[in-house]
């Protein structure tokens, strides 16, 4: 019985090992100006599925290959790919080769992580997918990642709710239809299910991908409406010290009407970040402090947050690495503003009404990549922590409330190497599994628990030269308390057709879907005349997702456009269906039967002189189809526009515009009387550097526009910053 | 050349910047609170009709006495007689208002319980008075009243009629 056992295990692997190379490619890839080594780089040998990725050293290693002639291509963010061919001889050849890459942030063929849990270029994933890197927030001097948002194309942020092509409306802060991942880990609040922005880092981030469709059939619950992965920096190898502050100020409103306090509106936040290797030990460390006044009456704040990394390597492929992220804050709350002609001040009632919050996670990871065979293991466990209470005075509550939510998980993922199997094409596989644990404590939600755990699994192969499958499947189960669990089976198919060297078709469909969150089955609260009411009764939400599309990669020009469709059922939207005796609107969460958004997404990025262009326009068309007669779903605007164009005259000098234009949003789900505008923000802004300081000025709403976003919200006035960096 | 297309780029940008500034400020008189509707008028209006008024109260009175206080101390809009459909509003300030009705004076009458020929029900629901919420800064719509004059008059479900058959009110806003 053993040996029929073994016999079977070295039939199956060697099924899937059955490769007979034996010829290697190493060598070194480093950063043409600074001559530093550079660590992630993507290693190809063109048309193999052969690759790897750097170490720290910047060093790659590719063995197992024939005798012939291959191309090998290089890649990184931020940098332009490299190509070089080379010939191997026998197969016992050893040729090494190294390469020097050469920065261009913006149009650079992108390597990324996001779309199909590995490394692929941004040409060959099924998904369209936004990469941006860290000058998204620092060029602007912003300083809280949900503000930094607003830039990314197809993104809008409703307070602080992001929604991607317009998945999301408004829900209270209950919930979010899109996924935030740091470093590919999951980052919401075990009771609200929300993004807590506040613990996200702003500085040491190498890159943001935003994926922007449904992922949950790689990612499950909470991927429904796309994926946004902030990616960290790896230690650098020379130690480095980095000190930013930043000091801004708020003009009065434009109408003397609306000017409501003779103080200066003001902010200021100073970030301090060290990072170096010790050794083999790799640490990244960061402090910053954040203080607002606000623009508006009682909206001020306060927060501190820290974000740390240590890379411990364990051999030439294995490292672990231990990391947290953490956030304080104390904040006024703004629910509405008081009157149309008192936009910016609040009720009297709720003036003193104050949030106190922490949160926090710390993650412990081990990844394990053969860079001989592309294989990569990655083991994560991760937990977070939420807690937050307020001062709010009210009959339900009589004064005061809180909330505490852990949330403990783990993750297990397996890349394959390329095998080949059953005489088809190469394939390379990815499975993993999750796990999760979470416990709330509330006034407000009262005691739960959930849990759930996924497997799941993804098959990409060549099927016929330059035409790529991609087909994933997850399996998810959940459980909220001993009464509710739900079970969901999310398929997806993909299609990349390369149609030439920088051209690629992509065609793919999925399923999304969501749990309801503790908070949108147990809220019970009231907060400036909306009394939010429980419904336990609430099912997840699910959708399917459609998306035709292609890109082009040119040396100065990048072009994308999708056609987009998502079929949602049971789509959970805050209700308000009602009022109680005291006249306060009650609001429930509710699953809306059907609902439909579709679209057309069209973005380019072009360098021409010293010009750089960046334009992203989205239109959606979003209906409720619950009843006969469609309506549109609230808070979705049609249109949206973003742009930015920047001219640098001289090294080290650029100045920048940055438009964008949302238009009216033709419903709301209060106060529909109100007047609403298209918006139109324009902002300025120019940077220079000497030597190694960087002095940054933007102006913010340089046009003074108002509108609102949210109804009774109103944006901020014209605002300036200015931002000094030092790096030493 | 180069000049020239920098100031195409920006032309955009120059265009939206032509002093507007999105939401303004509106005249207060111009910001509403209240209500409005339609009253519909079923049937033949009686030939001896004298005024008409839609009447609205915040609370329902408990006793007659306080329904008397209440009615001549509400506000009223006067309906021209014979119409067949009148459109309303209401300017009130936020808050919950228990009852709308609209009330007949005829020739040689009083104003009484039998002066109501039509009230506001929610939904429908005529067993129970709808309710009508006004938020800050904005018209609650759609708070219509039928009158059909060949069922009157119209029992106000809640409201007290014992000792309460005239009422002496008000003609006048």
């Amino acid at each position: 019985m053993k040996n029929a056992l073994r016999l079977t295990y070295f039939m199956v692997f060697s099924l899937f090992y059955a490769i007979s190379y034996s010829a290697t490619i190493k060598g070194v890839v480093v950063d043409r100006k600074k001559g530093d080594p550079l660590q992630g780089a993507n290693v190809v040998v063109d048309g193999t599925k052969r690759g790897t990725f750097t170490n720290i050293d910047g060093a790659f290693s590719i063995e197992g290959l024939d005798p012939g002639v291959y191309r090998v291509v290089v890649s990184m963010i931020g940098y332009e790919k490299v190509e070089r061919d080379i010939t191997l001889v026998s197969a016992t050849d050893v040729v090494s080769l190294n390469f020097a890459l050469k920065e261009k942030p913006i149009l650079a063929e992108q390597v990324v992580v996001t779309a199909s849990r590995r490394e692929e270029s941004i040409l060959n994933s099924p998904v369209s997918i936004g990469i941006y890197d860290l000058s998204l927030a620092q060029d602007r001097n912003i300083v809280s990642m949900d503000k930094a948002m607003n830039y990314a194309g197809g993104v809008i942020m409703n307070r602080e709710q992001v929604s991607i092509r317009n998945s999301s409306g408004y829900a209270y802060g209950a919930g979010s239809r899109v996924l935030l991942l740091i470093d590919g880990i999951p980052l919401l609040a075990g009771d609200s299910g929300e993004i807590k922005w506040d613990a996200v880092p702003t500085s040491n981030v190498k890159r943001i991908e935003v994926v922007k469709q449904a992922g949950s059939a790689l990612y499950g619950s909470n991927a429904l409406g796309g994926v946004i992965n902030v990616i960290t920096d790896d230690p650098r190898g020379k130690p480095s010290t980095s000190v930013s502050t930043r000091i801004g100020w708020y003009e009065k409103p434009y109408y003397r009407e609306w000017q409501w306090t003779k103080k200066t509106l003001y902010s200021q936040s100073l970030e301090i970040s060290h990072s170096r290797r010790i050794g083999k030990l790799g640490l990244i460390f960061n402090i910053d402090e954040k203080t607002n006044t606000g623009y508006r009456q009682n909206d001020d704040f306060k927060r501190l947050h820290s974000f740390a990394k240590l890379n411990l390597p364990l051999t030439d492929i294995k490292t672990l690495t231990f990391g947290y992220n953490m956030g304080y804050e104390d904040h006024g709350h703004f629910a509405m503003w008081k009157s149309f002609n008192s936009p910016f001040e609040r009720d009297s009632a709720g003036i003193g009404n104050r949030v106190w919050s922490f949160k926090g996670n710390a993650y412990i990871a081990y990844d394990r990549k053969n860079l001989a065979k592309s294989s990569l293991t990655s083991l994560k466990i991760n937990t977070f922590y939420s807690k937050w209470n307020d001062n709010f005075s009210d009959e339900v509550r009589n004064s005061g409330n809180w909330s505490r939510s852990t949330n403990n998980a783990f993750y297990a993922q397996h890349n394959f190497a390329p095998v080949k199997i059953f005489g088809l094409n190469e394939n390379t596989f990815t499975v993993g599994i999750d796990a999760y644990y979470s416990t709330v404590a509330s006034k407000m939600f009262h005691n739960h628990w959930g849990a759930g755990g996924a497997i799941y699994g993804q098959d990409e192969q060549e099927l016929i030269k330059n035409l790529n499958l991609n087909f994933g499947l997850r399996f998810d189960l959940h459980r909220v308390d001993s009464a509710s669990t739900w079970t969901r089976l999310n398929p997806k198919l993909g299609l990349v057709y390369k149609l030439r060297e920088k051209v690629s078709l992509r065609v793919s469909g999925g399923s999304g879907y969501r749990v309801p969150t503790i908070a949108e089955l147990f809220t019970k609260t009231i907060t400036s005349g909306l009394k939010i009411e429980p419904n336990p009764h609430l099912n997840p939400e699910s959708a399917w997702s459609y998306e035709f599309g292609g890109s082009y990669f040119g040396t100065n020009l990048y072009f994308n456009i999708s056609l987009f469709q998502n079929e949602y059922k049971d789509m959970i939207e805050a209700n308000p269906d009602s009022f109680d005796d005291n006249g306060n609107v009650i609001v429930r969460f509710k699953n809306y039967t059907r609902a439909r958004i579709r679209g057309v997404e069209l973005e380019t990025k072009f360098d021409l002189w010293r010009f750089t262009f960046n334009a992203d326009y989205t239109y959606t068309n979003s209906e409720d189809r619950t009843l006969n007669i469609a309506k549109p779903l609230p808070y979705r605007p049609d249109h949206i526009v973003k742009t930015s164009v920047t001219f640098e005259p001289i090294t080290d000098l650029s100045l920048s515009a940055d438009y964008i234009y949302k238009s009216r949003v033709k419903r709301v789900l209060l106060y529909s009387d109100d007047p609403r505008v298209d918006a139109h923000i324009l902002d300025l802004r120019g940077s220079y550097k000497i030597s190694r300081m960087t002095l940054t000025l933007v102006c913010f709403n340089v046009l003074d526009y108002y509108y609102v976003n949210i109804e009774r919200n109103i944006n901020a006035p014209r605002n300036w910053s200015i931002g000094a960096s030092f790096e030493f | 050349m180069r000049i020239h297309l920098a100031l195409i780029l920006l032309l955009p940008f120059l265009v939206v910047g032509c002093n507007e500034h999105g939401l303004s400020p509106v005249a207060p008189s111009k910001l509403t609170t209240g209500f409005s509707g339609t009253v519909t008028f079923l049937g033949e209006w009686p030939r001896d009709a004298k005024e008409c008024w839609i009447v609205v109260l915040k609370d329902m009175p408990k006793t007659p006495s306080e329904a008397a206080v209440a009615i001549l101390q509400a506000p009223k809009d006067s309906i021209p007689l014979f119409s067949t459909s009148y459109p309303y509003f209401f300017s009130v300030p936020p808050g919950r208002y228990e009852i709308v009705f609209v009330a007949l004076l005829r020739q040689g009458q009083f104003w009484g319980l039998n002066s109501v020929v039509g009230v506001y029900f929610e939904d429908g629901d005529s067993t129970r008075t709808g309710n009508v919420f006004v938020l800050n800064e904005c018209v609650t719509r759609d708070i219509n009243i039928t009158v059909d004059f060949a069922h009157i008059p119209v029992v106000i479900p809640g409201l007290p009629t014992k000792g309460f058959k005239k009422w002496t009110g008000v003609t006048e806003q």
